[in-house]
């Protein structure tokens, strides 16, 4: 078995490198998350996230959230490069860099929800951090985030 | 003494924790426009299950405060707060475009059934008021760790309130929104 320290010192190198998010605009949001269509791979990527016990390793979570990401394509989203809004906004947005996209938002949504679920897992130190019972608070607000789309 | 990887560590921390609190307030904004959806057609069973979705995301907001901070106050004094105030005068949590928009956007149309909720919605009110009430204390305590009597940084070393005041306050702001008296 390997040693936890080792894990999360390889999940923690792995993240020093990217550590961004993507999000879409909440208008955009707003106005076309009913109309989001899941292709049968995402569902079943989706399906698997929530299948996950509520006690599940970092690592076997990071791997099952990196391979639902990996479908949902992160890549194929175009990043906008102006969002029409005050500054300030944006200013915010560069120091936590946060990116944001037009392109299809309930996606965009979806990926974003679950690559800082798969950063928070894997940043998570090994000798404490979040105790038993707050662990699968997390996994049931994600739950309940998830379910509002069909899968 | 700070070594490196803790300092990348922290700052990593820092940005990760933000990163899925913004993703939480935008799953609250869908929850609320599927709230106010269900209350628009008179549909109270999908009302009260979009309340208690809402109440269920409050409470991996509040988890998400604590696995955000958690680091030593010496990390935050020394690098997370010197790098907000140096990024930009006046760098506040305020400029949060997600949280921002749905305050103003997306909270303030359902003031109208929070102030006079119908019989059936009262328990799910009470449990996502009191997941509401515990966010923010969540986000206080976390506050206090750091920031203890110092100011907040929108307001500046003229701040007549401390950070954890103004926490206060925003709590007591937002309950309004909701209609919502805070005690």
């Amino acid at each position: 078995m390997q040693n936890p320290s080792n894990v999360f010192s390889e999940i923690s190198a792995d993240l020093e490198g990217s550590g961004e998010a993507m999000l879409p605009l909440p208008a955009d949001l707003l106005a076309n998350y009913s109309s989001t269509q899941l292709s049968a791979d995402v569902k079943a990527a989706l399906r698997q996230i929530i299948d996950l016990p509520l006690n599940t390793t970092p690592e076997d979570a990071v791997a099952t959230f990196d391979h639902a990401l990996a479908v949902l394509d992160g890549a194929s989203f175009e990043l906008a490069e102006e969002t029409g809004r005050p500054a300030k906004f944006d200013t915010f947005d560069a120091y936590f860099k946060i990116n944001r996209t037009h392109d299809d938002p309930g996606k965009a949504y979806i990926y974003g929800l679950l690559a800082s679920f798969r950063n928070m897992y894997a940043s998570l130190d090994p000798e404490g951090t979040l105790t038993v019972t707050e662990i699968p608070l997390l996994r049931i607000a994600l739950e309940s985030a998830l379910e509002m789309f069909e899968f | 003494m700070q070594n490196t990887h803790e300092v990348a560590h922290t700052h990593l921390r820092w940005r990760v924790g933000h990163h899925l609190f913004f993703s939480w307030v935008q799953s609250l904004m869908l929850a609320f426009d599927r709230f106010q959806t269900a209350i628009d057609a008179d549909d109270m069973i999908s009302a009260e299950k979009e309340l208690g979705r809402a109440t269920n995301i409050l409470w991996g907001i509040s988890v998400t405060f604590k696995m955000t901070g958690d680091f030593s106050a010496a990390m935050y004094d020394s690098h997370i707060r010197p790098s907000m105030v140096e990024y930009a005068d006046g760098f506040s949590g305020m400029w949060a475009y997600d949280h921002d928009y749905m305050i103003k956007h997306v909270m303030r149309k359902s003031k109208a059934i929070f102030e006079n909720p119908p019989k059936e919605l009262e328990p799910a009110m009470r449990k996502f008021k009191q997941a509401f009430t515990i966010m923010y204390d969540s986000h206080k305590f976390v506050c206090e760790q750091f920031e203890a009597d110092a100011p907040s940084l929108l307001m500046g070393e003229e701040a007549e309130k401390t950070a954890a005041e103004m926490i206060d306050t925003f709590k007591r702001n937002r309950l309004l929104v909701l209609g919502v008296p805070s005690r």
